[in-house]
Parts: C-alpha cells; structure tokens; sequence
C-alpha cells in the first residue's frame, strides 16, 4: 500500500465528495454508480481508500462544507465500509454498507425521478457480493455465516420501495434477480414464492416494461424453479423465454439457459443437435441423447452414473432417469420395424420373449414378469397403443400409429 | 410382521439415553423409551369430531380442514375423554419420549454457546449433543406413523397428521445437526438410513411445495451417503415408484426394505398394487382374464387380498365353479377408492 502524503490524501478524499454531490445535482448516474462499486476494485477507489486509512479524520472534511454534509449519514459509513474494505475486514465493511445502502435508500425514496436506479442496481449488487464475501470470513474464523441471510432481508426491503405505482417500479426485477441469487445459494428458494407473487400477480407490474436483461434473468431462475418441480411445460415456455431473448454473444449464460433446457427438451421429445451440445460444451447428455435415439437402455444407465454428481448438483437427475420410458418406446418400435421389414402382416404382434431377448443382448437381465409389467406402462402412458394378451404373452399393437409421439408434451403421469 | 417382536418396552420417568443403544437398522429389538407422553395426545383442542381419516402423506401437514378452529368447537367434556381414552387403546402401549424439544438453530447455537440441558449433552459433554439422541425420536414416530395407520378409532387423523408433522420436523432438525457435526473422516452410521426416510416419505411428486422438491434436497445430500445402500435403495424404489413398475418396486420392498423404512412406505406399497391393477385392467385383453393366482404372485398379497382390493377399486372378479378366480379386463368401473386403503400383507417381506 502505498501511502499518500496528508496533503495528497487530503485532496483525493475532497475530490471524491466532490464527484459525488455534483454527480447528485446533475443526476450523472453512471458516475455515480461508480463511485461505490467496490467490486470493480478499480484503482480510484483504492486509492481512495488509502487516503482514508491514512487520513483517518474524513468525518471532519465531510462536515467542514454544507455541500458535503447535506449528505453526511450516507456518506460516512460509505468511507468506513471502503477502508475495513481495503483492509481486508469483510465483515465490517458489511457493516458498514449496509449502514450506507440504507441511508442511500433512504435519500433514493425521495427523488422523485427514476434517475437514480442504475446506482440503486449497483448498490444491490455489490451489498450481495460483500456478504457473500463477509460470509465466507466468519465461516473461516468457526463462526456462523449470517450476513447473505441480512443481505436478503435488506434487499426485500428494497423491493418495497419499488414495488409503488411511480417509475421506480421497473427497477424491481433487478432487485429479484439479486434475491434469487441470494435464495439459490443460501437453499432457501422457497422464500422466492413470496417475490415471484408479488412480480406476476400485483396489478403495478407490467412484465413487458422490465428491462430485457433482467426478464432474461427472471425466466432464467423461474424456469430452473419449474424444472426442480418436474414442471415441465411451464419450465419449457421460461427456459425457452431466456434463450430467445439472451444475448447471443453471452456465451456463458447462453449455455447455463440450456444446461436446464435441454433436459426438460428431452422429456417431451424433442433431441437437441449433436453440434450444439458441442458448442456449448455441454457434452454429458451426449450419450443420453444417443440413448434416446437408439432406444439403448444401457447407454442411458451408464451416462446417468458417469455423470451422477453433476447431474445430482443440477437438479437434472430425476428429470434424465425418467427418459427411460421413452427409451423404451424407441427400442420396442425398433423391435416392430425389424419385424415389419421380415413379415409386415405379423409384425403388429409382439411377442414378450422377443423383448426380453432384446433386452438381454442390450445386457439387461429382465424376466418375463417386469417386461409385462413395462409394456402395459407404455401402453397405459399412450407411448404404445394397443393391448397385451396375457395368455399368449404378446403385445399386440394397433395398427394405425402404434408408437404416437410426444408432440411436446410430456410423458402422461 | 409378529405383533410381540414389536411392543415397547415401558420405563416410567427415567430418561434413558445410553448413546451405545444405537440400533441398526435392519433387525428390530426392543427399544427403551422413558415415558413422557406426547402432548399432544391429551391436548383438547386437536381431536375432530369427523370419521373420516385420509391418506397419512405428508402432503396433509398442508390441510389445514383437519385442524380446527380452536374457538368454533364445542365439546362436551365427557365426550372429549371419551375419545382419548378410545385413541389411547387402540394405539396400544405406545409411550413416547422427547430427548429434545427444541427447533434445530436453537440447539446447534447452543451447542455452540456450551448451554446444553443435562439430558441433550452427549457423554455428559456441555459442548456436545449428537445425532444419536435425534435419531430416537425419529424412530419413535416412524413406528407411531405406521402404528396409527393401522387403528381405525375417529380421533385418529389429527393424531396422524400431527405424528407426521413431528417426524418431519426431527427429520428436518436431524439433518441439520449431522451437517454441523459433519466430519470428513467420520460417516455417522445411522445418516444414510435416516435421509433415505426423506426420500421415502417424498415419493410423489404432485403437492409438494417448491422446498420438498427431491432434486432440490439431493443437491445438499453429501456424496457418500447419496451412494450408501441405504440411499441407493430409496432412489431405486423412487425410480420404480415414479415410472410406474409396479413388479420392481414390490420386490425391491419386500427383499431390501428395513423395518423401519417398511413403516414409511406402507401406504405406497397398497396404491402401487391399485395402480398396477388399474394398468392391468386397462392395458390387457378382453378375452384373457387375468387369473387371480397370478396377480397375487405378482402383487404379492394373498389371493383374499387381491379380490378385497379389487372390490374396493370396484372391480368385479368372475370365478369358473367357485376355482379358479380371474379378473376381467377392459371394467370402466375402476377407481381408486377416497379413503385410504387398507394395508395387506406383503407376501414374502424378508424382515
């Protein structure tokens, strides 16, 4: 660190309260929202905050011009926050912010304008950012983590603030953005319901008025909401909102929208193309997508093991082990076709000990008992019409349109 | 299942929390409960006058119809001692014990802050309580699940959904201890049995809240007890449940399930059985009946059974001279009754 002299520190700090009431006068938000993004790290804030340790008495500077302490509860605990920031003590720059972000909310209320929302996103983002930061200090010194959990609360409260009939109201689906981000990682995703609520039902709200970056990200996490339910119209319909509207040079985000989506494709039908999967780097549903197309139970069994972890971590599992049923239906008219090809008057019947035999060379040992019991699933589930003849043991399929798609539909319950 | 293999033993007024009576989880001895009742069970407000019981998933801790309005009810006090009584006999000799009443933050903060009570400190430790004392409580009320299933007095329900609630609530406090205490060179024996009850009491999806979700819960399920038998037997029977394979799940049951996870998913077994023969009846052809001797096999049950079951779907079973039973196919008449089914044996349960 390097410490300037008394006179150096003396006019970075006057600078910067400088920078800050003119950008209130003349609603410059962009500098504005600069002046507190400490995640930026950027080389003005840093150094401003080595003036302020050094300096040590900013209190005085602020109160010395009337210019300055108009805005004296906002900005002293937004110095204090920069210096324990700059020092390393994320727990007290918590602290401290937090102290800043609600006198700056408190200030923000009676502007009347939406001028100021950008600073109001940035303020957001970077009190999550810190307690996620703070968090992790206190769980390394053995202590518990709770300053996200105060993020969250805080944030709600911004959400208040909002959610009125003015124009400050487009700012609120940012603010849920942030508390998503703040539910998903703490595991508390069911107090996104109350905000998700607030968002689609109150009358304030016109979902088309939000800014398109934030609606991306809305449908995004709602969308993986609907998919944790096994929900999966509704997770089509978010999920593929994201992907319509995300910016196609987001890359990133771009393949995390489809990490969720190509599963929930999957289940009702509809395989993605090999060329995708590579260009997104989303290679582990490869063989479940080859699984699919061949009807090769033991391929789906195996890529669900050798990517358990993963797909446990995701939420994906149980949406791929249900891709069973079709695969079933893949291999079963593949059976039917091989028959056609060999005598198309018998090959509408199906006999069991053929399935089995099948199965067997698939190296899945099943008697004649659960393969009865699959095919009236298939048959009961519509993926196979037609009707089973227990005596003779034979699976005797209609003839028009034995194998009905999906059609975008999900597999019937 | 031998009725005299399962009575508790009673101890009056002595907490006994001897932490090497752990139990395994395959064999069923004999557990020592000391005998606090349960408050709930003498509370007055809690006893319906209705004689309908539903079906005890956890889905009922959402009804709110079964908890009434404390202030609409008039009871007459005789009546209302009447029904306890009756509610005491038939559960039988169950007596219940609390080794910790307190919600999970609380007690892992004071674990923390050394303020342990005498009776939740382990080997007398101030710092320490354990999953072990957790985990009693825990079998108390998955054995009281099961018990209470089976009783048929009116003052039942509010009695099984407030037995759930409690089961839900030790599960959710027992996870949250073995995740503070968890210890990378230490697996606590009884945690993979215990978190395979969560799966087992989630296995249908349709209403559940957002949180009960079991892709969401397994993303916090640390990795070696997703892969632990005990686990693997809980996703396995979720896997046939959800798919539908009514043959798998009923083997798997009846040759893998342990006691006490056998208590959980009674009630799962009896609507696979109906649903298998909902499909069975749907699915098969008109001129090939299904004998009965076969569907028993297969659903395991006593023949007895299977046509009590299918009377109760509604179904009609046609016999050849009194023989040999078959069950007709293609019926429009089935349904799957309101009330919840009765428990038939499992034919060939290896417990």
């Amino acid at each position: 660190m390097a410490y300037p002299s008394m006179g150096e520190a003396h006019r970075r700090i006057t600078d910067y309260l400088n920078k800050f009431c003119d950008a209130v006068s003349y609603q410059d938000v962009a500098s504005l929202a600069q002046l507190f993004s400490f995640s930026s790290n950027s080389p003005s804030l840093l150094s401003l905050a080595d003036a302020l340790n050094f300096f040590q008495d900013a209190n005085r500077l602020i109160k010395q011009s009337d210019k300055f302490s108009q805005f004296g509860e906002i900005l002293a605990p937004l110095f204090r926050s920069l210096q324990s920031y700059r020092l390393g003590n994320l727990v007290e720059a918590y602290h401290a912010f937090e102290k800043f972000a609600n006198a700056f909310i408190q200030e923000f209320r009676n502007w009347e304008s939406a001028w100021a929302l950008e600073a109001l996103y940035a303020i957001a983002y970077e009190i999550r950012v810190l307690a996620e930061r703070a968090d992790r200090e206190l769980s390394s010194n053995g202590k518990s983590p709770e300053k996200l959990k105060g993020a969250g609360s805080f944030l709600m409260k911004v959400f208040g603030v909002l959610a009125g009939k003015g124009p400050k109201r487009v700012g609120a689906l940012y603010v849920t953005c942030q508390l998503f981000k703040i539910y998903f990682k703490l595991g508390t995703v069911h107090l996104c319901r109350s905000v998700i609520r607030s968002i689609e039902t109150a009358r304030i709200f016109d979902f088309e008025e939000f800014p398109r970056r934030d609606k991306v990200t809305y449908m995004y996490y709602t969308g993986r909401l609907e998919v944790f339910n096994e929900n999966f119209p509704a997770a089509d319909h978010k999920l593929s909102y994201a992907l319509t509207h995300c910016n196609p040079l987001r890359e990133a985000n771009i393949r995390m929208i489809l990490k969720y989506l190509i599963p929930v494709k999957l289940s009702l039908g509809i395989l993605p193309k090999t060329c995708l999967l590579e260009k997104y780097n989303l290679l582990e549903y490869n063989d479940v997508v080859k699984a699919l197309k061949r009807g090769d139970l033991r391929l789906l069994r195996h890529a669900l093991q050798e990517h358990e972890d993963q797909f446990l971590r995701s939420g994906v599992y149980l949406v791929l082990e249900k891709l069973e049923l079709q695969v079933y239906q893949r291999l079963v008219k593949k059976i039917y076709f091989i028959q056609k090809q060999k005598d198309p008057s018998k090959a509408h019947q199906l006999k069991l000990e053929v399935i089995v035999k099948a199965l067997k060379w698939l190296e899945m040992d099943m008697d004649l008992d659960e393969v009865e019991c699959i095919m009236t699933i298939l048959i009961y589930k519509n993926l196979v019409k037609g009707y089973f003849a227990h005596k003779s043991k034979v699976v005797v399929l209609s003839k028009q349109d034995p194998f009905p798609k999906l059609n975008g539909k999900p597999v019937n319950s | 299942m031998d009725d005299s293999s399962r009575r508790l033993q009673q101890r009056r007024n002595q907490p006994s929390f001897s932490s090497s009576s752990s139990t395994g989880p395959t064999r069923f001895r004999s557990q020592n409960f000391s005998t606090n009742p349960t408050k709930t069970t003498q509370s007055s407000n809690f006893v319906p006058r209705s004689n309908s019981t539903t079906a005890t998933t956890p889905n009922n801790t959402r009804n709110p119809g079964h908890i009434r309005n404390r202030k609409s009810e008039t009871y007459d006090g005789i009546n209302q001692q009447q029904e306890e009584q009756e509610a005491r006999e038939d559960v039988g000799s169950i007596i219940g014990t609390c080794p910790f009443m307190c919600p999970d933050g609380e007690r892992a903060q004071r674990e923390r802050l050394r303020d342990l009570a005498v009776f939740e400190r382990l080997h007398g430790d101030p710092r320490k309580t354990s999953p072990s004392l957790a985990v009693k409580k825990v079998k108390f009320h998955v054995i009281s699940h099961q018990r209470l299933r089976n009783c048929t007095s009116s003052s039942i329900s509010s009695l099984q959904y407030l037995n759930m609630e409690q089961l839900t609530k030790a599960l959710a406090s027992l996870y949250v201890l073995y995740a503070a205490n968890r210890n990378n060179n230490f697996v606590y024996k009884n945690e993979a049995q215990f978190r395979s009850f969560y799966v087992l009491l989630h296995l249908d999806s349709k209403n559940q809240q957002m949180e009960e979700s079991l892709s969401y819960w397994f993303r916090n399920v640390p990795s070696p007890v997703m892969k632990s038998k005990e686990m693997h037997f809980a996703r396995q029977v979720l896997r046939f449940y959800r798919m539908g394979n009514y043959k798998r799940f009923l083997c798997t049951v009846s040759s893998e399930a342990s006691y006490l996870q056998y208590c959980i998913i009674e009630p799962n077994v009896n609507e696979v059985r109906a649903l298998a023969i909902s499909y069975i009846n749907n699915c098969c052809y008109k001129l090939h009946p299904y004998p009965l001797e076969q569907l028993s096999k297969l659903l395991m049950m006593k023949e007895l059974d299977v046509e009590s079951l299918c009377h109760a779907c509604g179904l009609k079973i046609t016999s050849d001279d009194g023989e040999n039973k078959s069950l007709p196919t293609k019926q429009t008449t089935f349904s799957i009754p309101k009330e919840s089914l009765q428990s038939y044996e499992l034919v060939g349960l290896q417990q």
